[in-house]
């Protein structure tokens, strides 16, 4: 379960301290499915990387099964990323030197998982995203949709309990989009916890709940979707 | 995949970034051990060259160059051979030995060589005006810790000529061979052989020393002079002293006592090849510096270079869940290898100028030394970590964040 309590950061910017985010209490369970839409600059990557133990908040608590995030030690905090969290990126984020195949297995040799394991482990990973005949693929040779992929398949190589996505369809075409959300419903049927900030209307209709931001503020979450809609 | 993997495929992805940043760190190895290896050998051949020669002091015509000495003086004027009692007589304190010495041109069975005569020093004993003055129980120089002179065993053996410059015995039909000539003519000990006009037996041929002496033929002194019809003279007097401090304090009793001829140390002679040797290894430092500040520099700045257009990459990296610790280490590994393989790569170059150009340089043969060749690659390698670990450093305080934003 992931809490926020009294969460506010906080950033100075030519003198002036700009809030880019406040929240008094958020709740996420376990194996919740959530959207977070709202226009640019509301706060969304912010609480992205707040949930991510990546940017301590300038004040208030965020609590991963009661454990306050930002009271260990930075090396734990990339523990825990490593182990129980999986990001996906809107330009993926993927290794331009490293083909497909190397680049699933970084999480994994981040984990200490033996060469051999690796290999196993990644090229399953692949071949459940369709990408079997793209392994040794770099990702300048594959096309987005691909690429995209591949960013899942290293996102889940690692079995995490949490997955945290910025914008994982915006750069998408439609059926690359699908592949996608088909695999967040897979990974919500499986029981992860899937965090996804989006301004793809359509892509946060497939969560369970939806949060609105708005200058730095979620606003009320049912109605959200529907408004905008 | 790991961090040597993440490394090794980075470093083969940008080939001319690798070659670029780490050029001066390779140049200046090279650069370094090229002039250290020929400072070392050519340091080496002066001190073998002194320890040849002994505490020696040399007499020279007034004109004679110290090149001429080297080149056996073959054609070089000539001293009076009287000049050798006159230093004897002097009974100056730390006199070891005398070795008059004439060189000439000659022919051994068709070979060009020097004929060397040498006055053997049971000739001094013999002659009783010497025993005289006193010479054989020579006046003790102040300081030195050296018992006075009695002729060892291997004193005795024609190898002395090599080992101390002069030979106890040598009759005056009998001749002793460098190690050129004899292995050139392929006359060995006992064979009969003419030269000058005269028949010799041959008594020995020496070890091969590296020196204008293994071109030599020894033969006895004042049957040089007969067969040459030179008169009584000499083309020069070494006199060894019991000390390198005695050999000091000599020469300028020597210059007062033999007003027409030329008196120097062994020092002097090589003084043009030890200012080389100076000159040198204070180039080598220079280049030291040289390779430490441009070399480190800029490594430093390509890897800072990197940090900058890895940072996307640094940012994913860290967000599934590499430690600080790790993108360190990242570059801190990578700097490693590339000065790992500049330093390895510039010490071959710098070795194998070093071999080749050597003798052009210094004229000294220039052996590999593995000792500096390994403190090289290690300095270099050393460098290359020191430069890189500030830019490592920024790139573990990067925020991971900047992997969500667009850059």
């Amino acid at each position: 379960m992931i809490r926020l309590e009294n969460v506010k950061r906080t950033y100075s910017r030519h003198g002036q301290t700009v809030t880019a985010l406040e929240c008094q209490s958020l709740v996420i369970g376990r194996g919740e499915y959530v959207a977070v839409i709202g226009p640019s600059g509301s706060g969304k990557s912010t609480l992205l990387s707040l949930l991510g133990g990546m940017l301590a908040p300038t004040s208030g608590r965020i609590l991963l099964d009661d454990q306050s995030i930002y009271e260990q030690t930075i090396d734990i905090r990339s523990a825990i990323r490593r182990e129980r969290m999986g990001f996906v990126f809107q330009t993926f984020n993927l290794i331009p030197y490293l083909t497909a195949l190397e680049n699933v297995q970084v999480p994994l040799g981040l984990n200490g998982v033996s060469p051999l394991n690796q290999f196993g482990l990644a090229s399953e990973m692949l071949r459940r995203f369709g990408l079997s005949d793209r392994m040794h693929h770099k990702p300048s040779e594959m096309s987005v949709g691909q690429q995209q992929r591949v960013a899942l398949a290293r996102t889940l190589v690692n079995d995490p309990q949490i997955i945290l996505a910025d914008e994982p369809t915006g750069n998408l075409d439609p059926a690359s989009r699908e592949v996608v959300l088909k695999a967040f419903d897979d990974c919500y049927d499986e029981g992860r916890t899937i965090i996804t900030v989006t301004h793809d209307l359509t892509a946060a209709a497939r969560a369970k709940r939806q949060l609105v931001l708005s200058d730095g503020r979620i606003s009320n979450e049912s109605t959200a979707i529907t408004k905008a809609a | 995949m790991n961090l040597k993997s993440l490394v090794w495929k980075e470093l083969r992805e940008r080939p001319w970034s690798v070659v670029s940043s780490s050029i001066a760190i390779l140049l200046g190895v090279a650069a370094l051990v090229a002039i250290r290896h020929v400072t070392v050998h050519s340091e080496q051949e002066v001190s073998r060259q002194l320890s040849s020669l002994g505490a020696n002091i040399l007499i020279l015509p007034k004109d004679a160059s110290l090149q001429n000495y080297y080149a056996a003086d073959r054609n070089g004027e000539t001293l009076p051979e009287e000049h050798v009692t006159e230093v004897l007589m002097a009974g100056l304190a730390g006199v070891e030995k005398v070795t008059p010495k004439l060189s000439l041109p000659a022919t051994l069975s068709g070979l060009e060589v020097t004929l060397t005569g040498i006055l053997p020093q049971s000739e001094f004993t013999a002659q009783q005006a010497w025993q005289t003055a006193a010479l054989f129980t020579p006046k003790k120089h102040d300081g030195c810790k050296k018992a006075s002179h009695e002729p060892s065993e291997a004193d005795r053996t024609p190898e002395s000529l090599n080992t101390s410059r002069s030979i106890e015995t040598l009759e005056r039909n009998q001749i002793v061979l460098g190690a050129d000539v004899a292995d050139r003519s392929a006359f060995s000990d006992g064979d009969t052989v003419e030269l000058l006009g005269g028949t010799f037996t041959v008594l020995a041929t020496l070890s091969r020393t590296g020196t204008v002496d293994d071109s030599r033929v020894f033969a006895h002194l004042h049957t040089v002079q007969e067969l040459a019809k030179t008169g009584e003279v000499v083309s020069a007097i070494e006199v060894i002293g019991c000390c390198e401090d005695a050999a000091g304090d000599l020469v300028p009793q020597l210059r007062k006592l033999l007003p027409n001829s030329r008196v120097v140390t062994v020092s002097q002679v090589v003084q043009t090849q030890v200012g080389v040797n100076r000159l040198m290894s204070g180039t080598s430092w220079f280049v030291l510096g040289i390779l430490v500040i441009v070399g480190g520099a800029s490594l430093a700045s390509a890897i800072a270079a990197n940090v900058r257009e890895r940072r996307r990459e640094i940012g994913t990296l860290m967000a599934i869940g590499a430690t600080p610790g790790f993108v360190k280490r990242l570059f801190l590994v990578k700097a490693l290898v590339l000065g790992l393989v500049a330093g390895t790569i510039g010490c071959a170059i710098g070795l194998v100028t070093a071999v080749v150009a050597g003798p052009q340089w210094a004229g000294v043969a220039v052996m590999p030394l593995p000792g500096l060749a390994v403190m090289s690659v290690g300095a270099a390698t050393a460098l290359a970590v020191f430069a890189a670990y500030w830019p490592a450093r920024q790139a573990a305080k990067l925020d991971p964040c900047l992997c969500f934003q667009e850059v």
